[in-house]
């Protein structure tokens, strides 16, 4: 085979390689509205032009240098694609970008996560986010969209109940606090100094301690 | 006929059908009430609920700020296509959402005293008192025109922070005649011009600690007026927040918290940084939906600190932050939308029973606004109760404290027996179900001047000043 041919062979299998790993490691960057082109190349959904990805450091960097490298997703979408480890894969990075402190890579790899594998714990994690950047309207939509998958979830109804209490909705925040009580019976709740609610810590279910934030028990 | 033309005659005959009025399912308090909803995008959509043995009261409760305009929608009805509804799922398009306009637990207690309750959408976001005393009027007029209703004997009016402006605006603007008492909660009660220059100094200490800061950019005017106003998301302002005082996802580096001390310093904020996010969308977004909209101030700027005339606290800020010395076109329209005056007009004449509740640590409408609407009240020779609640947040009320609250005013009505707000702790403990938590008064509070966080400007009403 001729050495040109080679040398072209391998630079495709490069961008092959790259390309994989880009899709397994990087979410794009996009607005925070729009189906990210990973998600679309994999799952069918409408393509859209990938974007010029900002600087990003490490391993992260070559799988974004790589996806940049890559063409508009207007290939067919991937068979057999294992979605929900695709959508945990992503929930990882999400957090990974939350330790960091970047909010806006953090906010789409949190998507991706959502639109990949569609589940209590994505929903639940992406109004989580939106929660933390005081985006409370985004936040109860996604605690909605969890709790219609799962209506029992106590703790997602207090999630509801304190972006509520964020958009200053204070009448359907009490409702959602009266939805926990009726979908776990027992369970203690109690108000922080700033008026959000959680589980109380004697609480067997309690989940995080809010430090030195006083307390009161909701009737 | 064009298929669109069809769907558009339809849309408009359902619209006209909702608007003349419609009777709907009533709240699981009181299933054999009667449920009445109307209202069109002009006036609000509202729904009142009629207890079966109404004894002629009415009361009104007012919802809070809220920038979403596809919440100015009938009561129960799909928000992309008017279906009806219950639920979110009984909407057929996915992701569509079931309108509910909220009694705020009112008609749990009111309903079975015979008084019915009433809410409105408002005809406007955000600051909706360009408005909202014609979008109350409608519930009135409606009721009036109804003949299975008639006019309410008597009409009482409350709501929680932005409702708590509305209700001091109607008190203020309305005709007194017909209304027998107001319970503001947790009120936006400065009025105008002073709630939203608190909201102009925000946004201006931030692009003085953030000026630099990559990412931390905010384009336009810090009033948003103009053509090249920007409305950034709420999430997009945080990630800008987090750009200057990274304390809302990881640990701040030492910079971000210099730079975060300094804008605590100067604005005098007390709530967590997720809240002063929150404050940094209502000096944005909620600005943006004050100025630009042409039936409010149609782009008109309203930003004043004229130098030697508005001094900051904080000497380096007073020194470096940027001036407008020019009386802008905006002020006069936002000063009378609204102005907290009860020595003139129909304010003057206002007789009736005053209760209002509001947090002792309210980080968004702090606790000073309170004492510009006392000022007001004082001024103008009103009989008012305030009772103070411990605790940071905002609105951050048990159900028992404002059931108390309204009831006290109500009670007031009645008996021509003004309570003290130490009357009202007593009312919430005696509740059935009450214990020392779900009545935590503050009744040792002092207020402080609005003026201590926010420094006066040339043209504010006496009572902010």
């Amino acid at each position: 085979m001729p050495h040109r041919q080679w040398i072209a062979m391998t630079l495709c299998g490069i961008a092959l390689a790259g390309w994989y790993v880009a899709r397994q490691a990087a979410p794009s960057q996009q607005p925070l509205n729009e189906t990210s082109p990973v998600v679309a190349a994999v799952t069918d959904r409408t393509p859209v032009a990938a974007k010029k990805a900002a600087p990003a450091s490490g391993s992260r960097q070559k799988a974004r240098r790589a996806l940049e490298a890559t063409p508009a997703y207007s290939e067919p979408p991937v068979a057999n694609v294992d979605l929900e480890k695709l959508g945990m894969s992503r929930l990882e990075l999400a957090r990974d970008f939350v330790a960091a402190g970047d909010a806006r890579q953090a906010i789409g790899a949190y998507r991706e996560a959502v639109e990949l594998y569609p589940s209590v714990e994505t929903h639940g994690a992406l109004g989580g986010i939106y929660f933390k950047l005081a985006s409370p309207i985004e936040a109860a939509e996604q605690f909605r969209k969890a709790l219609q998958l799962d209506p029992d979830h106590a703790d997602l109804w207090i999630d509801l109940a304190n972006a509520e209490q964020l958009k200053i909705s204070v009448g359907r925040a009490w409702s959602a606090i009266t939805k926990a009580r009726q979908v776990e019976p027992g369970i203690e709740i109690v108000q922080t100094q700033s008026g959000l609610y959680e589980r109380d810590a004697s609480d067997p279910n309690f989940r995080t301690s809010k430090g030195s934030y006083t307390h009161r028990r909701i009737p | 006929m064009t298929a669109k033309r069809i769907v558009f005659a339809a849309a408009t005959l359902a619209m006209a059908l909702v608007a003349q009025g419609a009777q709907a399912q009533c709240p699981s308090s009181d299933p054999g009430c009667t449920e009445y909803t109307g209202g069109s995008t002009k006036t609000g959509f509202f729904r009142i609920s009629v207890p079966s043995s109404w004894n002629g009261d009415l009361m009104i409760v007012n919802h809070g700020f809220d920038l979403d305009p596809t919440n100015i929608n009938p009561h129960r009805a799909c928000k992309k296509n008017n279906a009806p509804c219950v639920v979110d799922g009984d909407c057929a398009i996915v992701g569509d959402v079931c309108n509910e306009i909220d009694l705020f637990g009112f008609d749990e207690y009111l309903l079975p005293q015979g008084i019915a309750v009433a809410a409105s959408t408002y005809s406007q976001t955000g600051w909706s008192v360009f408005a909202s005393r014609k979008d109350l009027k409608a519930i009135l007029k409606y009721m009036k025109k109804t003949p299975d209703l008639g006019a309410p004997a008597r009409t009482f009016v409350s709501g929680f922070s932005m409702g708590g402006a509305v209700t001091l605006d109607w008190s203020i603007r309305a005709n007194p005649k017909g209304t027998f008492g107001i319970a503001p909660l947790c009120p936006a009660a400065a009025g105008g011009l002073a709630s939203w220059d608190a909201a102009t100094d925000l946004r201006m200490a931030f692009d003085y600690t953030c000026s630099g800061v990559s990412g931390a950019f905010f384009a336009g005017a810090v009033d948003q007026s103009g053509d090249d106003a920007v409305y950034p998301t709420q999430t997009q302002i945080a990630i800008k927040f987090d750009a200057c005082f990274g304390n809302l996802l990881g640990s701040p580096t030492p910079e971000d918290q210099a730079r975060y001390d300094d804008w605590l310093s100067i604005t005098g904020h007390t709530g967590s940084p997720l809240e002063a996010a929150t404050l940094m969308g209502f000096a944005t977004q909620g600005m943006y939906d004050t100025v630009q909209p042409k039936k409010k101030l149609s782009r008109k700027p309203i930003a004043y600190n004229p130098y030697g005339q508005v001094t900051y606290a904080d000497p380096a800020f007073d020194a470096g932050v940027e001036r407008f010395p020019e009386y802008p076109k905006g002020r006069k329209k936002l000063g009378k939308n609204y102005d907290p005056n009860y020595l003139k007009g129909k304010a003057a004449k206002v007789t009736y029973p005053i209760v209002s509740l509001a947090n002792d640590d309210d980080y968004l409408t702090i606790p000073g606004m309170n004492q510009v609407i006392q000022s007001a009240w004082t001024a103008g020779g009103k009989d008012y109760t305030t009772a103070w609640v411990n605790g940071g947040g905002h609105c951050n009320f048990t159900e028992f404290e404002v059931n108390a609250t309204v009831q006290s005013m109500l009670d007031w009505a009645d008996t021509g027996t003004q309570p003290s707000a130490a009357d009202i702790e007593t009312a919430c403990l005696a509740l059935p179900g009450a214990s020392a938590g779900d009545c935590d008064f503050d009744q040792a509070f002092t207020v402080q001047a609005f003026t201590d966080r926010v420094p006066a400007r040339p043209d504010w009403p006496d009572a902010a000043k």
